[in-house]
This record gives structure tokens, C-alpha cells and sequence, in this order.
């Protein structure tokens, strides 16, 4: 750390917040502020001060190592702050290398500074619980189990996971699809897209060459599977005698009624799919902006599967033009999994009207 | 019977006991797990939980009642949770 005359620690931070919006003082308030707020290891200032402080491009995470400990002692131990050099726990660099890898892959690729498009810092605790299976965004933060180690590994373990998780947050803050039915299954299915996504763009592999799984690694040798889920073939991803086999179905005549969130997005994650193979080139680029936007700027809480193939279509018609290679490979793909987009009748929702509590549009 | 659904890998199990496969002090521990938690006044929550937790289905029957409460992993009270974590650890291997 550089050394000034100090606007120091001893100032409580509502001070620095004050002093932090006279230019004069503003460059060294914010850096105490930040150092300060980070060995609290808290968010309430950075909550106070989200609209003035947060640079784009600047990602903040915090680690914590919740020491086999439940929800009641989350966050847990503070063990690694942004800038910190790596530990010797690879839960914890993993979950600080892949949350920085999704907030750059938002940053870079869509302009969205963090999930809330405001900065909002990422946390991670680690070591959840003993033996946990899951991963999960609590609406605060990121929480990982370390896996039973019979079956599964540590859930920090796949990038792709870390940032379907996180994807959970940018949906909360966006589109808020109801986490059941058919809005619950495109819920996890834009995680699964762009958790696949910040996987693709880091390896550098075009749709031809990404291997569609999600999870990949997630498994131990002793289960029979590649993956949790595979958007190129749902339904092939694990069969196993203890885990089960894969459920997902590809297309609309598999839909169970009664199916698991996880379960019914096997068919817009082949949706996507297809529209990127059809497409072709990086996924995240063409077929990934139209799918943002869509998620973003259009689908609301109880949007059905027909409503994502209508607005997708749309989309990617403002976007590329009406009639266009893009906007004809995204109503094929839906078309193939079983949903026919009415191009014509597709209804643009006004922002404003979409997102009435919204101070501006998410973008 | 608890059935655990959801989680980020989405796959789904179940596990039982059965009081006849309990020592007398299991037995104690799960009846009074049951009545701490009110488990047979208990309704099921229609909302959804957050996303990517556990949720558990859990089915109790008795001689004289059966009764089936729906209830994220995020809104487990104490009571309740300790009985999931002694069922769901008490078999050794799972049945789907």
C-alpha cells in the first residue's frame, strides 16, 4: 500500500464517504475506504457508496472459508481478499480465479459491471457444511459444498458451475424468472448458457469446439458420466447405479409436467445449442448477445419457453437484421426442440413498463 | 421417506428408515424430532425456494396418520433439519 498523509482507519466510513465526494480528497478517501471496508470484510459501505465508487472493470471477491460450518456462520474466516496471492486451499483460488473469470466474461463481452450491473462485490464462502453436494448464490453471495468425495468433487471445481451460479444472480437482478414451471426451467438454462459460455470464451474454443457439458469434472472416477448435464444431447450426460441417469429431455415431447427445474432445461439448453451451431463462430458472441438481451431487456417473472422463443427471435432480428442468417437459426433451433417462434407477432415490452422499480435500463 | 430434488446437479434421491430398524434410543430421538418440529401441523411452502438448494420431500406414516411436508433446505428449522441429516445419512447406499 502507497502511504499518505492519512484520511486514515480511524475515520469511520461514513466519513470517507463524505470526504470521498470532494475531488480533492476523493483518490485517497476511496483507497482507505476500500482497505478499511475489506479487512471488515463487509459490504454495507460499498452498498452506500455503489453509484459514485464502483469503476467499471474494477471486480472486488472476497473469500471466506466457512470451516464445515451451515448457513448460520456464513460468511465464515476471511482467507483471501482481492489482490491477495493465492493460498495453499485450492477451493479458495478456484472460487477467487473463476468468479473473477465470470465478472471479466460480463464486463468484456456485455459491458455489465458485475451481477447487479452496479459493482456489487463477489463472495464466496468455502467449505460449506461437511460433505455437501451443492453449490449455490444466496442473493448475497457465492456458498460451496466440498463434495461427499465419493462421487463428487469439490463444487468450485468446474468453472462452468461457478458461473451458472453467478448467472442466478444477473437473472435475480434482470429477468427475476420464477424458479419453477417453465420460467424456472429457462432460469436455469440462461446459468447453464452462460455458465457454458465463460467457460468457452476462457478456453478460447468456438461453438464447433466447446464440448456443451456443463459440469465437466464434477464427478469422481467411481460414477459412470462425463457430466451433470450436456447441452449437445441431454439425456447422456451420467448413467450410473448410484446417481441415477440423466434426465433431460432435448425437446418439447419429453417435457415432464412434474420435472425438475434441472430436468425441463435440457430443452432451451438445446435450443441455444443448436442456434450457436447454426450460427457458428464463438457462441458468446453472436447467439450469447442475443440471449443477454433477451434475459435482460425482455423476459419477464412467468415467461414461458414460447415466450423466450418469441423474443430470442425478435432479438436477434433488431439486432442482426430481420430475415437474417442469425434470426433464421434461432427459430430453427426452437422449431427443432419442439417450440414454433411467431416472428411477426413477437411483442417488444418497453422497458420502463417491464421493470417499473429499475432507476435505468439493465444493459 | 425423504426424497431430496434440485441442487445444482439436479439429481434426485431417496432415503427411508423405518422405526423397526431403530434402537429405542433412535426412536426416542426421532419421535421427538417430529414433535418439536410440529411436523404433522406442518403445511407445505407452495413457494418455490431459492434457486439451486435442496429441496426435501418428507413423508412420515405411522399407525394412525400420514402426513407429507415440501420444504427448501434454505427454510429447514432446526428441529426438522436434524431429522433429514439422520435420514439421509442413515442408509448406506442410495435407493432412487
Amino acid at each position: 500500500m502507497k502511504s499518505h498523509t492519512p484520511v486514515c482507519c480511524i475515520l469511520p466510513p461514513h466519513i470517507l464517504v463524505k470526504l470521498s465526494e470532494n475531488p480533492a480528497y476523493r483518490d485517497r478517501a476511496m483507497r482507505n475506504l476500500m482497505l478499511t471496508e475489506q479487512l471488515r470484510g463487509r459490504r454495507t459501505v460499498l452498498g452506500v457508496m455503489s453509484a459514485l465508487a464502483i469503476a467499471a472493470g474494477q471486480e472486488r471477491r472476497t473469500i471466506y472459508d466457512d470451516q464445515h460450518g451451515g448457513s448460520t456462520s456464513l460468511p465464515g474466516q476471511l482467507v483471501r481478499g482481492e489482490g491477495d496471492n493465492p493460498t495453499a486451499d485450492d477451493a479458495v483460488n478456484e472460487a477467487y480465479d473463476y468468479s473473477g473469470d465470470t465478472y471479466d466474461f460480463y464486463q468484456q463481452v456485455f459491458g455489465r459491471n458485475s451481477i447487479d450491473n452496479r459493482g456489487m462485490r463477489l463472495d464466496s464462502s468455502v467449505h460449506y457444511e461437511t460433505d455437501y453436494d451443492n453449490a449455490f448464490w444466496n442473493g448475497q453471495q457465492m456458498v460451496y459444498g466440498d463434495g461427499d468425495g465419493q462421487f463428487f468433487q469439490r463444487f468450485t471445481i468446474c468453472l462452468d458451475v461457478v458461473g451458472h451460479e453467478l448467472t442466478h444472480g444477473v437473472t435475480a437482478s434482470t429477468a427475476q424468472l420464477e424458479y419453477q414451471g417453465e420460467s424456472g426451467a429457462l432460469n436455469e438454462s440462461f446459468s447453464d448458457v452462460f455458465g457454458s459460455l465463460v467457460k468457452q470464451r476462457k478456453l478460447g474454443q468456438s461453438a464447433n469446439e466447446a464440448d456443451w457439458l456443463i459440469g465437466a469434472g464434477m464427478f469422481t472416477p467411481n460414477v459412470n458420466g462425463t457430466a451433470l448435464r450436456s447441452m449437445a444431447a441431454p439425456g447422456t450426460a451420467y448413467d450410473d447405479p448410484n446417481i441415477g441417469k440423466d434426465p433431460q429431455p432435448a425437446d418439447m415431447s419429453g417435457f415432464d409436467p412434474q420435472g425438475d427445474v434441472h430436468t425441463n432445461s435440457g430443452i432451451p439448453n438445446h435450443a441455444f445449442y443448436l442456434a450457436a451451431m447454426k450460427i457458428g463462430g464463438n457462441a458468446w458472441e453472436k447467439p450469447g448477445l442475443i440471449w443477454y438481451r433477451t434475459l435482460t431487456e425482455r423476459l419477464q417473472p412467468t415467461s414461458s419457453f414460447q415466450d423466450a422463443a418469441d423474443l430470442t427471435v425478435a432479438v436477434a432480428g433488431e439486432q442482426f437484421g430481420a430475415g437474417g442468417l442469425e434470426q433464421k437459426s434461432v427459430q430453427q433451433a426452437w422449431q427443432e426442440v419442439g417450440i414454433s417462434p411467431s416472428i411477426a407477432t413477437a411483442v417488444r415490452i418497453p422497458v420502463a413498463a417491464a421493470y417499473p422499480q429499475a432507476e435505468q435500463p439493465a444493459a | 421417506m425423504i426424497e431430496r430434488t434440485g441442487g445444482v446437479a439436479g439429481i434426485a434421491l431417496r432415503r427411508s428408515i423405518s422405526s423397526g430398524s431403530l434402537n429405542p434410543d433412535e426412536q426416542l430421538t426421532v419421535n421427538t424430532l417430529l414433535e418439536r418440529s410440529n411436523f404433522f401441523e406442518l403445511a407445505s411452502s407452495d413457494q418455490p425456494g431459492p434457486p439451486d438448494r435442496f429441496v426435501y420431500t418428507i413423508t412420515v406414516e405411522t399407525a394412525t396418520q400420514s402426513h407429507t411436508v415440501k420444504v427448501s433446505e434454505a427454510d429447514l428449522a432446526n428441529g426438522l433439519r436434524v431429522l433429514v441429516e439422520l435420514v439421509m445419512r442413515a442408509a448406506t447406499r442410495p435407493s432412487l
